[in-house]
């Protein structure tokens, strides 16, 4: 890739299956497509769903 | 002779999903290459720095990583690895979450960018995952990345010397300055022939149909019901 890229279009959830800050995403988190209401990975440090 | 889709992946060592994604995209790549007319596909990793204040030796575990430095109750922590182990079997990977030693991976950074110079990446990505997620090896002092190294081609010496004067450390930063133009702000993130992201370990379906976008892109037809089940 000599040129720097142009994405014209992003495939999958951004909060699915990656890592972010060195926490990651999980099945049943919230923005995985699977979330059950009031999951997040990072529940316990109190945040939430604007945070991500 | 037809040009080669690239695919730039920008990922971490210490990132679980990198891995697995790493494995269904190997899935994919064999399921598009069994098309004979399809073009061939060249892989580059880019560095991505989850954690670059990670000391290289971390006292601890992966889930005391996750309790002191992201504030995840040690509850939360170890569900989340639980989970993330039992994906990463569904693609044949045996993740031994107990055996990981956390560290900074600046250095295994620096290693395969000297890999890539000598055409040696791909066999140094996965010596190194392997060795991170499977075997419990230590990835970010200098001794243990020379031996992984040399088991896969590189001369240990070349890495050592490389490694002590952080020779490579500016392409690192490139990297990881290329991905903040871009917005990437998590990995692993995959960037199709410079014109399409795939973020995160998606299915090999999903790499396999943005493949063959580009490949419907070169040939100036258009596959609307891709579009239709996958852009979302």
């Amino acid at each position: 890739m000599s040129d720097e890229p142009v994405i014209l279009e992003v495939f999958g959830d951004p909060d699915a299956a990656r890592c972010s800050d060195g926490v990651c995403a999980v099945p049943g988190a919230v923005g995985d497509g699977t979330a059950e209401p009031g999951v997040h990975p990072d529940a316990e440090a109190g945040a939430t769903e604007a945070d991500t | 002779m037809t040009t080669p889709i690239t695919i730039d992946i920008w990922s971490d060592i210490a990132c679980p999903w990198c891995y697995i994604g790493k494995r269904r995209l190997e899935s994919a790549l064999e399921t598009f290459g069994q098309n004979p007319g399809n073009p061939p596909v060249t892989v580059t990793y880019r560095s991505f720095e989850l954690s670059p204040d990670t000391p290289v030796d971390f006292a601890g575990s992966e889930v005391d990583f996750l309790v002191e430095h992201k504030h995840v109750s040690p509850e939360r922590a170890r569900a989340m690895l639980d989970q993330i182990t039992g994906i990463a079997k569904t693609v044949g990977l045996d993740y031994d979450v107990d055996a990981m030693q956390h560290t900074n991976t600046v250095r295994a950074h620096q290693v395969l960018h000297l890999a890539k110079a000598q055409g040696l990446q791909r066999e140094v990505k996965e010596r190194l995952l392997h060795a991170y997620f499977v075997e419990g090896r230590h990835v970010g002092r200098i001794a243990d990345l020379a031996e992984l190294g040399a088991e896969v081609g590189l001369d240990p010496a070349e890495v050592t010397r490389v490694l002590d004067a952080d020779e490579l450390i500016s392409a690192v930063h490139d990297d990881q300055d290329q991905a903040r133009r871009l917005g990437i702000d998590g990995v692993p993130f995959h960037v199709v022939d410079g014109r399409y992201g795939v973020s995160g370990a998606q299915s090999p379906e999903t790499f396999v149909q943005v493949l063959e976008q580009v490949v419907a892109d070169r040939a100036g037809t258009d596959l609307d019901d891709f579009d239709e089940e996958v852009a979302s």
